[in-house]
Formats: C-alpha cells, sequence, structure tokens
C-alpha cells in the first residue's frame, strides 16, 4: 500500500484538486489579513480620502484604553464559558442521542437543533423580548412563583449572554460529535460489553479516542466563531452595563466600524487574529499534530 | 437497562423542550400587535391573534423575492464550497506531501479575523472584479468563508475510510476519477450532508455581506429584508412582523436540515468499515 | 441506492438554482426596458412611499423627462452602514436619506454637493425662508447648504398631566422642580395611588445609542454647558458635572432606577406608556408611539400627557435639542438638478405634509407647521414652536466618536463607576483625541 501512495507522490493530482479552494481562500480570505495588518499601522478613516502612516499609534491607543484592557478579561469569561458549555452539552446530548434502541431519535434532533435554524439576529431579539423586565414571559413565569421581576440584563448580564450564545450555537458541535460518533464501528463496542466495560469505560475508551480529530475541530471552530461574533450582545446589552459584557468584537464595532475608523478596526482585529492563532497552536499542541495524519 | 434508556429519554426531552418553547414563543410572538407585545400579561394574548403580520411580511417585505435571492445565493455558495472542499480534502487525505498539516492548519486560520473586518477590502477585490452587485461576487466570498469548515470535515471522514478501499479499486484498474466517484464519494456521503448543512446554515442568515455589496433592491435576499423592520426610528421594531418575516424564512432551513438529516442516519459510514 | 442519493442530491441543487437564477435574470432585464434617465436612491422604509409619490408626480408632469427610480430599502440601524461602505466604494447612489447628525463627515470628506450649487435660487426664496435656522445652520458645512430635511423633532419632558393636576403640582420649569417632582411621585404611596414604579424615566446608557446623546445634551445646554464651542472642547467644565450630579441624584434619590444604564433607545417612553412612570426624558418623535403603547386616543394623550422643554439648571435656561432625517445629493450623481427637482417635490410643502401627518412628525418647514390643523394636529403645532429656540447636535466629522464618549460618560457617571467629574474629564480628553481640538477648561 504505502509503494501506491508513493507513487502517486509526483502526482500533479493533489494540486490540481487542491487548487480551486486554495485560490478561493488567498483571493477572500488571506488578502484581508493582509489588509488588516497593513493597515492597522495607518490612521484611515473610512470616509476620509487619504491614509497617514502612524506606526504603532493604533496598539498605543488601544493599550492604554482601559475599556479595551476590560475588553480583553470580558472575552476570556465569554469564550471560556461558551465554549466549555457548548462543548459539554454537545457531547453529552451526541452521546445519548447515539444510545441504542431510542426510539423517536429524529424528532429529539430536530428540536435541540431548532434554534439554529435562526439567525443570530432573531434568536437575540426573541430572547430580548422574553428577558423584558416589564412586559418578558421569563418574568412573568417567575411571577407566578412569588418572585419579584428581575432586570435579567442589568444583574446577570454575561451570564446570560452565554446561555443565549449556548443556546444557539450548541447545535454545531451537537451534530459534529453525533456524524463522528456514528463513524465508530458497533463491533468495537459489542466487543467490549462482552469483556464487561461499563457505559462510563466504554465512553472514555472507545468513544473519545476516536472523536479527538473531530474534537479538535469542533474547538477551534466554536473558540474562532465566539471571539469572532458578537451579535448576540450586540442586540441584548450593546456590551454594558458598564462594560460588564463588552467582548472585543464589540468593542471594535463601537471604537471601530460605528465610527468608521478603518486603522483601528485593522488594528483590532490583528490582535483578534493574533490570539486566535495562539489559541489554536494550544488546542493543536494540547492534541498533538498527529490528529491531523491519517490513522492508519 | 431500562432505567438507563428512561434516563436518557428524560434528558434528552428537557434538552427538546428548552430548544423548542423559545421558538415556539417566537411563534406566539409572531401572531401579536406591538401593544400586545410591550403588555403582556395584562392582555389576553390567546384572544386575538394577529395574522396581519404575515400578510404584511409577505405583501410589503418582498420577502418573496428575498427568498427567491437567498435560494439563489445559498444555492449557488452550496455547489462551490462543497465541491472545492471535497477536492481538496480528498488531495489532503490520500497523497502525501510535505508540509501536509500545516497546510490544514493554514487553511483553519484563514477564518481567524472577524468578518467585520473584512468588509472593506472584500468591497475593493469585488470592484477590481467588476464583480459588486452580483451573485457570484457574493457567492465566492460565502465560499471562501465556508470551505475551510467543509475541508476539515471532508478531511475527517476521507481519512476514516480504509486504505485498502483505494487500493483496491486501483488495482482492479479505475482510474484515479472513477476510484473517487464511484467508490470515495458514495462512502463520504454523510460528510457531505454535514458539510452541506453547515454551508447552508451560514449562508441563509449571513446579511452583512449582501447588504454592502448589492446595490438592486430585487437583488436582496430575505435576511436583509428583515432587517428592514428592526429599529424603524420612529415606531420602534416591529416586532410581530419582524417574527413573522423569521418563521417564513426559517421554513426553508428547517426543511433543509430535515432533508440532510437523512445523512446522518447510523449505518452508512460503519458499514463501509465493516464492508 | 447511495450513489442515486448523490446524483439527485446534486440534480436538485443544480436545476434549483439555474431555473431560480433564470427567473432573476428575466426580472431584471424587464427592468431595464423603460425609457429615462436612472436614479438611484438610499432610503428607509418608511420614506420609500414618498420617494415613488414624487416620481410619479414628476413623471406625469414632465413625459419627455422622465425618470427611471432604482430604489434601496434599508433599515435605520444598517442606512450609515451602506452609505459609508457605498462612499469608500465609490459607489454612492443619486440622492439618499441621511441621518442629519452624518452631514457634516460626509460633506467634509466631499461626498455630497452643496445644494447652492445647483439650484442658488431656490436656496435663497425657498430654503433659506421656509426652513427653521436651526436646521439650515445643522445642514450647512462652511456656509453652504447640504441637506433638506424631511421632518424634525426635538427632545422634550413628558409628564402626567392629570397625575401633576390631582397633587396640584406645577410643570416643571427648573431642575429643582425636577428633582422634587420625580422624587415626589416616586413615594410609597403615591406610587401605590398611581401604579407606578418610579418617578423619572431617562436613557443613561450606551445600549440606547444615539438616543442617549441626543437626550443628555439638552442637559448640559440647560446649565450653560456644552461640548465643542469655537474649535475648542469645552465639556470639561463645573457646568456640565453639575449636570451630571443633578441626574445621578435621580438615581440616588431613588426617583429613578439604577439600571437606567441598560435602558434602549425606547425603554422610558414604554414606561410612561404603561403608567410606570410619571416623567419620561423623550422626544416629540415619540408621540405615536406612546399612544400606540398606552392605546390612548388623541384626546385622552391630550388629557393626559403634558410636555415641556428641558428644564432650566442653576446656570442656563430651558433648552431643547433637534435631530431629524434629511435628503442629501451626492456629488458623484450624473444628474443633480434631476436630483434635486424630485428632492423639491417630497420635501416640498405637500407631499412633506402628507408625511407628517401620518407619522405624526414635527415640520421642518415654518409654513408647513403654521398650516398644521389646531385641533387636528394641536401637538405639532404647539411643539413647532419650539424649534425657534432648538439647538442642533455638535457639529463634527468624526460626530459619532464624540457621541460614543458622551454616551460613555452618562453610563460612567450614573452606574457609579466613577464620579461626574471624572467621567467628565474623561470623556473630555477622549473627545480631544479624536478629534483634534484643544481642550479648555472653564473652572
Amino acid at each position: 500500500m504505502q509503494t501506491i501512495l508513493k507513487k502517486q507522490k509526483i502526482s500533479i493530482v493533489p494540486i490540481v484538486l487542491l487548487l480551486p479552494a486554495l485560490t478561493l481562500l488567498a483571493v477572500f480570505s488571506i488578502y484581508p489579513v493582509f489588509n488588516a495588518f497593513f493597515l492597522s499601522f495607518y490612521n484611515k478613516q473610512m470616509l476620509a480620502p487619504g491614509k497617514t502612516f502612524i506606526g504603532l499609534g493604533n496598539y498605543i491607543h488601544l493599550f492604554q484604553d482601559a475599556a479595551f484592557m476590560n475588553s480583553l478579561k470580558v472575552t476570556v469569561l465569554y469564550v471560556g464559558g461558551s465554549v466549555l458549555l457548548q462543548f459539554l452539552m454537545g457531547l453529552i446530548i451526541a452521546s445519548l442521542l447515539c444510545v441504542k434502541d431510542l426510539k423517536g431519535r429524529a424528532i429529539f434532533r430536530t428540536l435541540i437543533i431548532l434554534p439554529y435554524t435562526l439567525s443570530e439576529l432573531v434568536v437575540s431579539l426573541i430572547w430580548l423580548r422574553m428577558l423584558d423586565p416589564q412586559s418578558g414571559v421569563i418574568n412573568y413565569i417567575i411571577s407566578l412563583f412569588g418572585a419579584q421581576p428581575v432586570n435579567w440584563l442589568f444583574h446577570w448580564a454575561l451570564p446570560v449572554v452565554i446561555l443565549v450564545n449556548v443556546w444557539w450555537g450548541t447545535t454545531f458541535s451537537l451534530l459534529m460529535f453525533e456524524s463522528a460518533m456514528q463513524g465508530i464501528p458497533q463491533s468495537l463496542y459489542e466487543a467490549a460489553e462482552v469483556d464487561g466495560a461499563s457505559v462510563f469505560q466504554r465512553f472514555i475508551y472507545i468513544t473519545l479516542p476516536a472523536l479527538k480529530y473531530i474534537s479538535l475541530l469542533v474547538l477551534i471552530m466554536i473558540t474562532l466563531y465566539t471571539i469572532n461574533s458578537f451579535g448576540i450582545i450586540f442586540v441584548l446589552t450593546a456590551g454594558g452595563p458598564v462594560g460588564a459584557t463588552n467582548v472585543i468584537g464589540m468593542y471594535m464595532w463601537n471604537n471601530a466600524f460605528q465610527s468608521s475608523d478603518l486603522g483601528l478596526g485593522a488594528t483590532i482585529s490583528t490582535i483578534i487574529f493574533i490570539v486566535n492563532i495562539v489559541i489554536t497552536l494550544i488546542y493543536i499542541r494540547g492534541f498533538g499534530m498527529s490528529t491531523m495524519e491519517r490513522r492508519d | 437497562m431500562k432505567t438507563k434508556l428512561t434516563v436518557t429519554y428524560v434528558i434528552l426531552s428537557v434538552f427538546a423542550l428548552g430548544g423548542l418553547l423559545p421558538v415556539l414563543w417566537m411563534f406566539v410572538m409572531s401572531l401579536q400587535t406591538p401593544r400586545a407585545l410591550n403588555s403582556f400579561p395584562t392582555l389576553n394574548w390567546f384572544k386575538d391573534f394577529e395574522f396581519n403580520n404575515y400578510q404584511i411580511a409577505l405583501n410589503q417585505g418582498g420577502i418573496y423575492q428575498g427568498l427567491i435571492n437567498s435560494s439563489i445565493i445559498t444555492g449557488g455558495t452550496l455547489i462551490i464550497s462543497v465541491t472545492f472542499a471535497t477536492l481538496a480534502a480528498y488531495a489532503l487525505a490520500n497523497f502525501e506531501f510535505k508540509g501536509k498539516a500545516l497546510l490544514l492548519i493554514g487553511i483553519l486560520m484563514t477564518q481567524l479575523i472577524p468578518g467585520m473586518a473584512a468588509i472593506v477590502p472584500l468591497f475593493d477585490i469585488l470592484k477590481s472584479l467588476h464583480l459588486i452587485n452580483t451573485y457570484t461576487g457574493l457567492i465566492l466570498i460565502f465560499a471562501a468563508r465556508t470551505i475551510p469548515l467543509n475541508i476539515w470535515i471532508m478531511h475527517g471522514f476521507f481519512k476514516e475510510l480504509p486504505a485498502e478501499l483505494r487500493e483496491a479499486a486501483i488495482i482492479d484498474g479505475c482510474s484515479v476519477y472513477t476510484t473517487f466517484t464511484r467508490i470515495i464519494l458514495p462512502l463520504a456521503l454523510p460528510g457531505i450532508g454535514a458539510a452541506c448543512m453547515f454551508t447552508f446554515m451560514q449562508t441563509w442568515i449571513d446579511f452583512i455581506m449582501p447588504l454592502t455589496t448589492l446595490f438592486d433592491q430585487n437583488k436582496f435576499p430575505f435576511t436583509v429584508m428583515l432587517y428592514k423592520y428592526v429599529g424603524d426610528p420612529i415606531m420602534g421594531t416591529n416586532y410581530g412582523v419582524v417574527f413573522a418575516s423569521a418563521v417564513i424564512g426559517t421554513l426553508p432551513t428547517l426543511l433543509m436540515f430535515v432533508f440532510f438529516q437523512r445523512f446522518f442516519v447510523k449505518g452508512l459510514t460503519s458499514g463501509a468499515v465493516k464492508g | 441506492m447511495k450513489r442515486l442519493w448523490l446524483g439527485t442530491m446534486l440534480a436538485t441543487m443544480f436545476i434549483f438554482t439555474s431555473v431560480l437564477s433564470g427567473c432573476a435574470g428575466a426580472g431584471s432585464q424587464s427592468g431595464n426596458g423603460a425609457k429615462g434617465t436612472e436614479i438611484s436612491a438610499i432610503v428607509q422604509d418608511r420614506w420609500a412611499p414618498y420617494v415613488k409619490k414624487a416620481v410619479s408626480i414628476w413623471n406625469s408632469e414632465h413625459p419627455k423627462q422622465k425618470v427611471n427610480l432604482n430604489m434601496l430599502v434599508v433599515g435605520y440601524p444598517q442606512l450609515y452602514q451602506k452609505l459609508t461602505t457605498s462612499a469608500a466604494g465609490g459607489n454612492t447612489p443619486d440622492f439618499s436619506l441621511i441621518d442629519s447628525v452624518w452631514v457634516t463627515e460626509f460633506a467634509k470628506n466631499g461626498y455630497l454637493q452643496p445644494l447652492d450649487s445647483i439650484d442658488p435660487s431656490w436656496v435663497k426664496n425657498d430654503y433659506d425662508k421656509d426652513f427653521y435656522p436651526a436646521l439650515i445652520k445643522g445642514d450647512s458645512y462652511q456656509g453652504h447648504p447640504y441637506a433638506i430635511h424631511t421632518q424634525t423633532d426635538m427632545v422634550l419632558l413628558w409628564y402626567r398631566k392629570d397625575w401633576f393636576k390631582n397633587e396640584g403640582l406645577q410643570p416643571p420649569k427648573t431642575w429643582q422642580d425636577l428633582t422634587s417632582d420625580a422624587k415626589y411621585f416616586a413615594q410609597k404611596n403615591i406610587e401605590k395611588k398611581y401604579g407606578n414604579t418610579q418617578g423619572i424615566a431617562f436613557q443613561a446608557g450606551v445600549k440606547a445609542g444615539e438616543t442617549t446623546t441626543s437626550q443628555i445634551l439638552p442637559f448640559l445646554w440647560s446649565n450653560g454647558a456644552d461640548v465643542l464651542k469655537n474649535g475648542q472642547v469645552v465639556l470639561n467644565s463645573k457646568n456640565t458635572i453639575q449636570s451630571m450630579q443633578m441626574l445621578n441624584n435621580l438615581v440616588k434619590d431613588g426617583s429613578a432606577p439604577a439600571d437606567v444604564t441598560t435602558y434602549d433607545w425606547n425603554t422610558s417612553l414604554q414606561l410612561f406608556a404603561k403608567g410606570k412612570t410619571a416623567i419620561s426624558v423623550g422626544g416629540s418623535y415619540e408621540k405615536a408611539s406612546i399612544q400606540q403603547e398606552s392605546g390612548w386616543s388623541d384626546a385622552q394623550f391630550k388629557q393626559k400627557v403634558g410636555f415641556v422643554p428641558v428644564p432650566a439648571g442653576p446656570n442656563g435656561k430651558p433648552s431643547t435639542q433637534s435631530g431629524g432625517m434629511d435628503y442629501v445629493i451626492y456629488k458623484s450623481s450624473q444628474n443633480q438638478k434631476l436630483d434635486l427637482s424630485i428632492l423639491k417635490l417630497i420635501t416640498g410643502p405637500k407631499l412633506m405634509k402628507d408625511f407628517l401627518v401620518e407619522t405624526q412628525q414635527n415640520s421642518p418647514r415654518i409654513s408647513v407647521t403654521k398650516s398644521f390643523d389646531p385641533k387636528k394636529q394641536w401637538f405639532l403645532k404647539e411643539t413647532g414652536n419650539y424649534l425657534y429656540n432648538a439647538e442642533t447636535r455638535p457639529s463634527s466629522p468624526v460626530y459619532s466618536k464624540v457621541s460614543t464618549q458622551l454616551q460613555n460618560m452618562i453610563e460612567d457617571s450614573v452606574s457609579g463607576n466613577t464620579s461626574a467629574g471624572t467621567a467628565v474629564s474623561n470623556a473630555a480628553s477622549a473627545i480631544s483625541q479624536v478629534t483634534g481640538l484643544k481642550e479648555k477648561s472653564s473652572k
């Protein structure tokens, strides 16, 4: 087998296969990254015709801004909480959906996934209405139990936006895990059962190792996605109260794009880019480079 | 064994209700007048339903045209993204070359800057390619955005397929092309299903790129139509109409999901391993 | 079987897309068939029907000079982004709707055509004579008018006339009145009587965005404070700090809840419409909304609701702020004369009045305010008088950055995150940095 693969090593086939995808990525994804890096050294306003080189001016401005440092802290909490919950819940629900003899699997899956069929905006608006202190259904329900109305987005802003994000986003890890679990040969489990392994042991020794590649992918994707997006926070709290939910994406929107300051926006993007690279590399190191190679 | 299954049912039901109830609530809200929405629970919500919201959404909002436009954009993206990603993933999973792992990481790295930051450079690129105000431009942008994840999904599936399959096919005299289409591709269907689904969902709900690059009302996807009702400076957001439009816009996603869900059905991949 | 699935899927997708793109192609072709000059515009939903009306009036009056309208309709939250990206990418429309506070930024960077260069006699004989001077000032940059108001509105204090009357209270004229009235209605026994939960409601945070800025500014002006003056940042003054402290005290006294910093732009009006607050800082544009939320008829509204400008502080006089949406013509337009002709129709007395009556918005034209029916449009007529003394938001090419700082200032101060003095001096130095203007401390 090795010989056959080696023979094709010099073949032009892989290049031809990779070329369309890589071309698209180079033009539409990699160029904007370099563009942002380049612009981060300039004072460039969206509407002003020219741009002036200011060296590290944008970076210095950012690191002197207390609100930016606060946003870094909030981002760690928001992303950490969201990723942990999405990862664990996705894993748990997926394993439950893979339980043998489960009836109504498709119905359960469809209902659990329902939130993901909505856009971020609609999800945020639904929760904005439900959490409304005066006319929200959640305060109505707790009032039935005699509780006083709560302004959730004032007293519990960060936990609430994390929960809404998890409610919407868990689908991704759930589907990834479930489809990967489908691929684990049933015979492995049967053999383990014969050997007397408990459900828990089977999960640890058979399921988890088989999910290594998918776990890495899921972790990277949900981390990046959570860092890069701020739609839910934008609608629910706009970063408040007093910066409690001001994640870096929200900070960027308020300070750069709402004010059309492209240079500053590019600088924040570049910082996010670097943070993302570091996180990705940590994940990959944790899982081991070999996770990405052929198993056989 | 029985109790274990019961526990499973209970936990799953809790999660299912958690997913369902807020969405059901959205449906209820889509049938309310602005006043009823803000007076909850003093007005009787379940007495007078405001079906007018759906009429407004369908007639004035141009949602029909929007849905058609969304379908064109999403359909085009699906085809390009999934095809390109499948080809690339096949190359990455089945051919040995230097720096493969690095290339895989690099592909993911292209998703490392926030979408907002890319708007202006993307506008410039489309302009220089004369693709402003075209579906093609949008489709290429969305394809580039979804290809990395799709490559990773497909790569995961291809590398789980036993090499013996390919080896056997080549020995049988199949060309690279026929090995791919006749043997590998059908086995990777669950992966293709997953890739299609994620691509669909990401593309269908996006609104920033179409808003920025399109300059013709008749080309706007439904998401831009929906946003039109959010934050009216005079009367405030008409949530009833927004939610009604959202319900209409969600139906295709739901149908797509039910359709692609077939590919998750157990046995497709495990059957391959056994065979 | 499996291959069949794949085949069906790909074929379905292919047919799906090709059929749909075929449809769309046919649709756009038929649009190009009509003769006439194509004019492109970006507007909002509520304004769109009037643009269409104006074009059809134009076309019926000028059959030889027909206009073919290509109109983009976007929501207010997307308008700024659509306009800036279009401008930066060199794709501006012929004309568009624009928030009056953005005019300076677009004009300074050379995207707009001054109106007096297109039709000087119209500017001299109609525009300059009929529009309120405060609005013309706000729409001008370096002495040239760039924008035409479609409607206007002003910041007001809504109060429950019926409750005030019942308790023998007069409408607030000074900050002292305001503080004591708000406190009065926040008393337990009074709240029990009227069912309200707070004395006063106002937007005090970043969440409400531009609404916060526009409603806080009159509280500075009414105490003789300002943000920018004569090319200097004059924000950091005793008077500004006094204003912030007055608002802080409303929360400290328990007249307003601490979560005013999380209010959305229309939370105050909703609380007011539901009878949860006796006083609400709002705008004249909220009347239609308040009626919709409360279900009050015009007569009921008149009987229950009173309004005054923002009361005078110890160092100033009552004040209000006016803004609104404008039309502008872009420099890149090939048909500026034609654009202006259409805009003259839309913002002419007739169509403008129809629009204002429908949306219950104030008139930017003096003649239209005068023509309002004193019985049916009493509100627009009465509030119209405030427009002579209204001020407009600071004119700056980086207005949105200035506005963000003002929102931070009020949120930090009211939440107790920093003292009023620190919040003001932080905002002043940040504004000086983004505008490049020197800071002047008038202590």
